[in-house]
């Protein structure tokens, strides 16, 4: 039926692909036991000076000198997420001795994704304010200008503010998400042009994220855009408008919110409880206790909640909920007054999706 | 007649031979997208730092939802393992499944736990809940008390209770790794239409463990759960990671998958009545998005890792691989409207076909093949050749892939670090093929058999515990 011939020949070839896979298996084995055994040592006196240098400023770096370019790369991205302030800097000063920033710019600029991904991370790592990070900010790949987003927030200057602002409109999550999590970091330096994007007429989804990144920071300046986003159309920007006033305060702020209560949308009242809690606002505590009859289940939570929040006149309108006829109002007051004092703090940042 | 018969068997026996042929040539080509993955997946994530994600005040919320069943020797460790996760925002939902043990007491004792009115948004109906606990030492953990319904039904409770955006379905003797979530996050974060996402699942047998933490990795010292470590590193690293580029993924382990929660609520959660709830979920997922035009995408993720302890015995195994296969049989059966149907894209045309032919019908194609192979030889009407031809095909291309899974693994990742265990899984490797292969045949012929049946049950599972004796160094 089969030709000997071909047989042996199948069982060699089979022979000859398992004993290749399995030298391949043992040699990379071997290459990195060797790799261990001949670089470990001189990468931990390595990883010594380094710490060192950023600790106090040695320069004479003998073990770090010897590395090659890539292991030396790899011990900044390693140590750099450890330092912070002046052993930072004192760390990218000793990155620009050895070349290392040169080196990680010039793979920014390499026509490959990957490599302008691996620069971009070796500059962020050695936090140097290089001006190719900009560029890499319009880079065509998503995931390097999610990454430059990233390692810009050491370069606060109103052109890079600017380009985050952009990015918020990104068609790439992940983009969006770099850049709203640095316009985060950034603290103050970004209000302004923040504020300035709120009052713009960009579309709903940007302006989502913009009040995301607004939420997080609840400064003053961005009252009067929250102010005039709590009337918007679309229900997921007025409950992030309501988050909004409700971390920043104010009598404008708690006035907006009272009246956000009666929302139509369930997720904006959910959002102006938690803000109106959030703020202390007592006043509310009658009309907050009354969404404990809402029909939605998350209006209800956050109103419970928000009147625990509210301190003893939250509490004392709880109590008189327990025995209220609606047994769904009654037993959630229950539930928020069991909780024990840690829970709420756990309980969601913002009471919308 | 006989002639006929030959002939008739000699026909059988090429197709069938042909049939290994075409599915191992397909997990070539699995493999192979696998490691161009693999490749362009160290590439993206070479140097990444992921501190930024730790300190993130907008990453989405993750709630773990751990049922436990008569867990009360690891339950507190193991809750405790997660707890100590590194990510930003995240939530522990442990539900007591109606243990008869003293799972509940053990965790009120270690945890602290005070009862609160248990009054919650039931989205998706269960059985009910006795006690609803919260822990004055842990503000991200709540314990939920209930009647027994298994585990469909405590991870439906979970989700009922959880406030995450992302729900992370875990087996209580799972170990996940510390920075899991950070990894297994970053689809949800790249993606809008992310539905799902799985990570990998490796076996915990013979490590070294300590505070539910992995210290040491190490080959397992038992014959069967070496066999198991080979088929995981398979079924994960290129099964699994190699379905990515071809739009096929439909099983997220159940032992450690990431959800959005708003869809599994949205779909009606866990079904109670299948042994294979969790890729019947991900199906429907997928199924329910396609049929309302939404976008939808489930992805494995290669480096989030989870550790889980797989049987050592033949009986206990048996029924496992016995159950998951009647679990595939009925959701394939639950869902046979997607089969070659255009409407469904890749997953009707591509995924689900795969899954029916090779994945269901493998072993009675198998079984049929060998018994045909043996009776042919016995009456002469198959010769010598062509059985070394026929188990060079189906056994010998095998042993190839299992020994390129390991490759996958040595180049990728390297964690077995010991020469020793390094050469213990090659044996293992080498050997799988050979008499564990066709152990795994009759327990899921079983499965089918007891599938047609009707039979639904899941067997008791027994488990030593990952907190044993250390292995000897």
């Amino acid at each position: 039926m089969i030709d000997r011939d071909s047989l042996i020949q199948i069982v060699l070839i089979e022979t000859l692909l398992l004993t290749v896979l399995i030298a391949l298996y043992f040699a990379h084995a071997l290459q990195l036991h060797r790799h261990a055994r001949a670089i470990e040592p001189r990468l931990v006196a390595a990883r010594r000076e380094l710490g060192a240098a950023a600790a106090d400023g040695t320069s004479a770096l003998p073990v770090l000198r010897s590395l090659p370019p890539s292991l030396q790369m790899h011990l900044f991205v390693e140590l750099s997420p450890s330092l912070a302030g002046a052993e930072r800097m004192r760390l990218g000063a000793v990155g620009e001795s050895l070349g290392l920033v040169a080196r990680a710019a010039a793979l920014c600029r390499s026509r490959f994704e990957m490599r302008r991904l691996l620069g971009a991370r070796l500059l962020g790592a050695m936090e140097a304010r290089h001006p190719v990070l900009i560029e890499l900010l319009q880079d065509t790949s998503p995931w390097v200008r999610a990454q430059a987003a990233e390692l810009v927030l050491h370069q606060p200057d109103p052109a890079i503010v600017d380009r985050l602002i952009r990015l918020l409109q990104d068609v790439e999550p992940i983009c969006r998400f770099s850049a709203q999590d640095t316009l985060l970091r950034l603290e103050t330096h970004g209000v302004a042009a923040l504020a300035e994007f709120l009052a713009s007429e960009a579309d709903a989804a940007a302006l989502e994220a913009a009040l995301d990144v607004a939420v997080g920071l609840a400064e003053a300046r961005l009252l009067e855009p929250g102010l005039v986003l709590s009337t918007h159309a679309r229900a997921r920007v007025r409950a992030r408008a309501a988050a909004l006033l409700g971390g920043i305060g104010g009598a404008a702020a708690a006035d907006r919110l009272h009246s956000m209560l009666a929302d139509v949308a369930a997720e904006v009242r959910a959002a102006a409880a938690a803000g109106l809690g959030h703020l202390g606002h007592w006043p509310a505590a009658p009309k907050i206790a009354r969404l404990l009859h809402d029909p939605s289940w998350d209006v209800r939570r956050a109103a419970g909640l928000a009147l625990r929040a509210l301190g003893s006149t939250g509490e004392l309108l709880l109590r008189r909920l327990l025995g209220d006829a609606d047994r769904l109002a009654a037993e959630m007051a229950q539930h928020v007054l069991d909780l024990p004092h840690t829970a709420p703090a756990a309980a969601r940042r913002t009471p919308y999706p | 007649m006989t002639g006929f018969a030959a002939a008739l068997l000699t026909r059988l026996e090429w197709t069938i031979l042909g049939y290994f042929l075409i599915v191992n040539s397909f997990y070539l080509l699995l493999l192979a997208s696998a490691a161009f993955s693999l490749y362009r997946h160290s590439l993206r994530v070479r140097e990444e730092s992921r501190w930024r994600l730790l300190g993130s005040e907008l990453v989405p919320r993750i709630s773990i939802l751990a049922p436990a069943f008569n867990e009360e020797a690891t339950a507190a460790e193991s809750i405790r393992g997660v707890l100590a996760l590194y990510y930003p925002d995240l939530e522990v939902v442990v539900v007591n499944d109606g243990s008869r043990d003293r799972t509940l007491q053990v965790l009120m004792e270690a945890f602290d736990l005070v009862a609160v009115h248990p009054i919650y948004h039931r989205q998706v109906d269960t059985r009910p809940v006795r006690g609803i606990y919260r822990s004055l030492a842990h503000a991200n953990l709540i314990v939920v008390d209930k009647e027994n319904g298994g585990k469909a039904d405590a991870l439906n409770v979970g989700l009922n209770l959880a406030t995450g955006d992302l729900v992370c379905a875990m087996d209580a003797d799972t170990l996940i790794e510390p920075d899991a979530l950070q990894r297994m996050v970053r689809p949800f974060l790249t993606h809008d239409e992310m539905l799902a996402a799985g990570g990998t699942i490796r076996v915990a047998n013979n490590c070294r463990i300590a505070g539910a933490r992995i210290l040491e990795v190490r080959a397992p010292d038992n014959a069967l759960a070496a066999f198991q470590a080979v088929e995981y590193l398979r079924a994960f690293l290129f099964g699994r990671l190699g379905w990515n580029r071809l739009g096929g993924n439909i099983i997220i382990s159940g032992a450690f998958g990431l959800f959005r929660r708003d869809a599994v609520l949205a779909a009606g959660g866990y079904l109670h009545d299948t042994v294979g709830e969790d890729m019947e979920l991900v199906l429907r997922l997928r199924r329910v998005a396609i049929e309302q035009g939404r976008p939808q995408r489930v992805e494995f993720v290669p480096d989030p890792v989870a550790w889980t302890e797989v049987p050592e015995s033949l009986r206990v195994l048996g029924r496992q691989r016995d159950r998951w296969h009647r679990g595939l049989a009925d959701v394939l059966w639950r869902h046979r409207v997607v089969f070659l149907n255009p409407r469904y894209g890749s997953l009707g045309l591509f995924a689900v076909p795969y899954f029916v032919v090779i994945e269901l019908l493998s072993p009675v194609v198998e079984a049929v093949g060998l018994l045909g192979l043996i009776v042919g030889l016995m009456l002469g009407m198959l010769d010598g050749p062509f059985a070394i031809l026929f188990l060079l095909a189906a056994y010998g291309y095998g042993m190839l892939l299992s020994v390129a899974a390991l490759l996958l693994e040595e180049f990728g990742y390297h964690r077995y670090v010991r020469m020793s265990d390094r050469l213990r899984l090659l044996v293992f490797a080498l050997l799988e093929n050979w008499g564990y292969r066709q152990l795994t045949v009759v327990w899921r012929l079983r499965g089918l058999y007891k599938y047609l049946q009707g039979r639904k049950d899941w067997g008791a599972m027994e488990r030593r515990g990952l907190a044993r004796p250390q292995p000897k160094t």
